[in-house]
């Protein structure tokens, strides 16, 4: 493509339609990043709420979740494209995801389930529900 | 007044407006990625991404990805602006470019 031509309306509305096809489609990988982050969050809790509730074993699954996030990261940062808004999808999801299960969820499966697996099952499926809702969202998008 | 005096004159170019075109529909993109998706050379998107930087329509990072350095590209919350209206009256422009002449458009 040369810069030189004559400005004609309807072939740089083509290019530039071009352009942005071509970015959405490098942006894909993302709902897989999404998916992943909520499935990552998801076994956290699951892990340390209910099948590993107390004992050092605790904190190993919790170094293994933080590397897991770092290497996702990585993944991600390998990528030529961040879509979007991504950012702020991540942000939010991680947001809702570490507040519910900080400040409503979490309190309240502790007090009437203690360490159950089934309810603490639920709660983290509904935290990381967040993650799930974007990486749908964006998937029907692109 | 005809709509063309509408036009944005930074990212009137078709490569240009291809560049935020690309970067609308990103976060970020990285300047290889958009060298291929907009088909030019390293030396003319580099031109043409100072020309929109210094318009504040683009934002510039150098970052590393392990040993390899990396520019990404982003457009601006002005550049995404610009971008849209300029789309508007390229879409307007085309649309009366199909269409019988009402008259409305003269100089």
């Amino acid at each position: 493509m040369t810069d030189r031509n004559p400005p004609d309306p309807m072939a740089t509305l083509s290019g530039a339609s071009v352009a942005e096809r071509r970015t959405r489609a490098a942006s894909r990988w993302f709902v897989r990043y999404m998916l992943l982050m909520g499935v990552l969050d998801f076994a956290l809790i699951v892990a340390t709420e209910a099948l590993l509730p107390s004992g050092a074993a605790r904190y190993v699954v919790i170094a293994a979740w933080a590397l897991a996030v770092v290497l996702l990261g990585w993944w991600g940062d390998s990528h030529r494209v961040w879509p979007a808004k991504s950012g702020r999808h991540v942000l939010i999801a991680t947001a809702i995801w570490f507040g519910t299960y900080l400040i409503v969820l979490g309190p309240l499966v502790r007090l009437w389930a203690d360490a159950s697996l089934a309810w603490w099952s639920v709660a983290a499926a509904v935290t990381a529900s967040p993650f799930l809702i974007a990486a749908w969202w964006l998937r029907r998008r692109s | 007044m005809h709509l063309r005096h509408q036009l944005d004159t930074v990212i009137h170019t078709p490569a240009r407006f291809s560049i935020m075109a690309a970067l609308m529909a990103a976060d970020k993109a990285e300047f290889r990625f958009v060298r291929d998706t907009v088909e030019l050379t390293d030396s003319s998107l580099s031109q043409h991404v100072t020309t929109l930087e210094q318009a504040g329509y683009v934002k510039v990072t150098k970052g590393q990805v392990g040993r390899r350095p990396r520019t990404w590209l982003a457009a601006t919350r002005s550049g995404r602006a610009a971008f849209t209206d300029h789309l508007a009256t390229l879409n307007q422009l085309a649309t009366q470019a199909t269409s019988p002449r009402d008259g409305t458009d003269a100089d």
